[in-house]
Parts: C-alpha cells; structure tokens; sequence
C-alpha cells in the first residue's frame, strides 16, 4: 500500500497477505481453468489435464480440432455480455504464429469466416491501430432460431467437427446455466452448438436441455417442437421422464405408441413422480 | 510488445481468482467467471494500448465480470473457507495458531461487509491497490474511497480486537 492513508502494523499486513493467498487457486485448478479458457477458445488442450467431465481417452482435452468460428464467437459473446463489458470484444486482431507458415497473419473481423481458430500458445501482435468501427459497442448474441434444428451429425467440408469433449463440455456449461436459472444462456450456447460441426453423439442430451431451456423461457410451443425431435431419436426413452416434467410433457401424449392413452398417461404420471 | 497468452494467463490468473472470489462470486461458480475474464481479455488483448498497467486494465475486467456474477449467483451466498485456513509453518504453535485465527476473521469480515465497502477492502486492503487506483477502478472520487478506507480500518481493528466473539456470533 503505497499511500500513508493507511498505516497498519506488520502483524495485520501479514495476516491480510495470508488471507488473500487463502484466496488464490490451487495449481491443479489454475491448470484445470487454462484447459477451459483452451478449449472454449478453440485452441488445441495440453494433454494429461483433461477437463473434469471430459470422457478419459476422449478426443476432448486433447483435441487438435479447432471450434467453429462461430462458437467461438458465441462463447466470446456470451462472456462479454456476461461481463458487462461495453468495448467490443471482437475487434480486429491478429496472430502470428511461431511455426511455419512464418508470420502468418489471421485477420478476424466481426463476420469474417476464420478457417482456423487462434492457438492458445501463438502470440499475439496488437494491430498498428484497430480500425474504427461503426458496429455498435456492444456485441449481441446469434439470434435465436424460428424453431428448433434437428441436431445431425454434419459432413460438410469446413472447420474439423468439435471433439465429443468439446461438446460435452458446452453442454454441461449450458446444464449449469440453466440450473443458475439463465435459460437465455443455455439456449444461446445450444445454437452455438447446434451450429457447429459435431459428432451427434450427445444430440438428444442436447435436445433436452433445448426443451427445458425454452421452457423456462416460457416459449412452450417451441419447447414442444423440440421435444418432438428428441422423443424421435434412437435413445428417447433416456429422456421421456424429463420430457414429462417439462412444459412438453403434452407431446407425449400424442406421440404414436401401442400403449393405450390411459398406459401413457399413467406412464407420465410416474415420470413425474420420478422426477420428483 | 508481443505477449504471450499464456504468460498472461499464468500472470494473472492467481489475481483473477482471489479477486472474484473476494468480491463475492460463490466458490463453485469461479472457474466460470474466471474463465469469462480470460475470455474477455483475450479478445481485448489486441486492443490494449498501455495507457495503463496491465494488471490495472486486468483487475478493471475482473471487477466488471465478478460484479455481474456475484449478482447473478447472490442466493448462493458468500463462503471464503474461512474454517479452513492451516496453521503457518515456521512459526511457533503459539504465533500460528494467532495468526490463523486473523486470517479466519479477515476473510470473515471481508465476506461481511456490504458490496460497496467490501470493493474497496478487496481492492486497497487485501490487493494493496493504491488509493487513485482503486477509486479508478471503482468509478469512485479519491474522496469517498478514502473515507471508506477510514472507516475499513476502523471497523476492521475493532473486528480484529472483538476476536473470538465476531466469529462466535456467526
């Protein structure tokens, strides 16, 4: 503390030392936080520090695929309007990286297609001067579709397709929105998903986070359409209880079955107990 | 100059967790407020133009994000392990147990305090932050920040000379 307004005896500077080294995270979490800034950055993970979640021998911590521009960019957006931070956070940038190519530039703009996400070990060379740009301040999130996408697995060319890994971590990053009560964040980071390439593995855990985060939107009706996509997936059954305690529970209704509507019913009524 | 993001990261990210932890963001929701700062930082990084320290323009992100998170998260409340500080080695049983139990009641008042003042105890006491700066950092006069340390002090002295019966009352 540099200025005399406060004067304080060595025994309470040392304990206000100690107590905000109390504060400061172990290594492993310091390591564990690194992987997560990585991974949501696109850049290639360091092996032997997979994410907490993170299936063991999963592509996922040591993926080299790169995410999506476009997730990329959600995840950014999605943390600077989190953080409340008015300059932009996309402004031009570049990157050059060590290796051959040498010096190679990447240029990213707000809507420029970047065929390769930054790595996380590149260094980074502040522009001569960041263009001024007449897009407002604040960025705003991908908007919302009309109705929910089947989630597929993509084979079109482009960016390599998220590691499971990947996915599963956005996933549980959207699971834990929503358990925090911010379903506009899930549902944001569910586009995001959706619009990136990926295995499909996890498309009807993924499906099912969509119902209950429209849900808790109170958009019921889209709610419903995606409820409808997930009970049409291979492994529905998984997902039919959370379906039933959901503003979609009515979809199983008038889903095709051989049960009779009485069996059904009752059906969803134990769901709902279950859930309980 | 060219900067590594990982020497930024390993530079800042002890700053950036005790800081929002401080500040009041629930422990389990860290990782994520930490890693929305990097997040930020990284995009921001190209922009920096060193008009300011660069663990300033790191703690004016860390403040901005951790403002946001402790209000999304404020129903989970505030737990700093107080309980859980370790006895310091080197010193004597006597001398650590002392000062054990200071750090438990600095922890505890600064998770007491009320967001305005524990802004400024985060930033001048426990970060040792300099006046100007924290009342940059704060969007607050040189003035206010200064009486609130005034008043920090005070009320933590007292805290500190209350011991035993602060952390009973709990």
């Amino acid at each position: 503390m540099t200025d005399d307004d406060l004067d304080l005896d060595s025994s309470l500077r040392d304990s206000l030392r100690s107590a905000r080294s109390r504060l400061e995270p172990p290594a492993q979490q310091q390591g564990e936080l690194f992987q997560r800034v990585a991974l949501a950055l696109g850049a290639p993970a360091l092996p032997g520090t997979e994410l907490p979640g993170a299936e063991p021998g999963s592509a996922g911590a040591a993926a080299t695929a790169a995410a999506t521009p476009a997730l990329v960019k959600a995840l950014v957006v999605s943390a600077v309007v989190g953080a409340a931070v008015g300059a932009v956070a996309l402004a031009p940038w570049s990157v050059s990286e060590p290796e051959p190519p040498p010096r190679a530039r990447i240029e990213r703009q707000h809507d420029a297609v970047n065929p390769v996400a930054p790595r996380m070990e590149e260094r980074f060379t502040p522009p001569a001067r960041a263009q001024p740009e007449a897009a407002p301040a604040r960025e705003v999130a991908p908007a919302r579709p009309v109705a929910p996408r089947q989630v597929e697995p993509s084979v079109a060319s482009g960016p390599e397709p998220l590691s499971r890994g990947e996915e599963l971590a956005h996933l549980r990053r959207a699971q834990a929105a929503l358990r925090d009560g911010d379903a506009a964040l899930a549902l944001r980071l569910m586009d995001s998903l959706d619009s990136a390439r990926t295995a499909g593995a996890l498309s009807a855990e993924r499906g099912v986070t969509r119902v209950l985060a429209l849900c808790a939107l109170g958009r019921s009706v889209e709610a419903e359409q995606a409820a409808r996509l997930v009970l049409g997936q291979a492994d529905a059954a998984v997902y039919r209880p959370r379906v039933a305690a959901s503003c979609a529970k009515d979809v199983l209704l008038s889903e095709p079955s051989d049960e009779t509507p009485a069996v059904r019913t009752q059906s969803i009524e134990s769901s709902r107990k279950e859930q309980r | 100059m060219p900067l590594d993001f990982r020497e930024f990261f390993d530079a800042h990210v002890a700053l950036v967790w005790r800081v929002l932890r401080a500040l009041g963001v629930p422990e389990a929701h860290v990782p994520d407020a930490a890693q929305e700062v990097f997040l930020v930082a990284h995009a921001k990084l190209p922009e920096f133009e060193g008009r300011s320290k660069l663990s300033t323009w790191v703690y004016a992100i860390t403040y901005r994000v951790g403002k946001n998170a402790r209000r999304r998260f404020r129903r989970e409340g505030l737990h700093l392990d107080v309980m859980d500080v370790p006895l310091a080695s080197g010193d004597s049983p006597d001398a650590a147990l002392r000062g054990k139990r200071t750090t438990e009641l600095v922890l505890r008042f600064c998770a007491d305090l009320e967001d305005g003042m524990r802004d400024v105890f985060v930033l001048r006491f426990i970060e040792e932050r300099s006046l100007a700066e924290t009342a940059e950092l704060l969007g607050l006069g040189i003035n206010t920040v200064s009486s609130r340390v005034r008043l920090l002090r005070t009320q933590l002295e007292r805290t500190l000379a209350d011991g035993e019966h602060y952390l009973e009352a709990r």
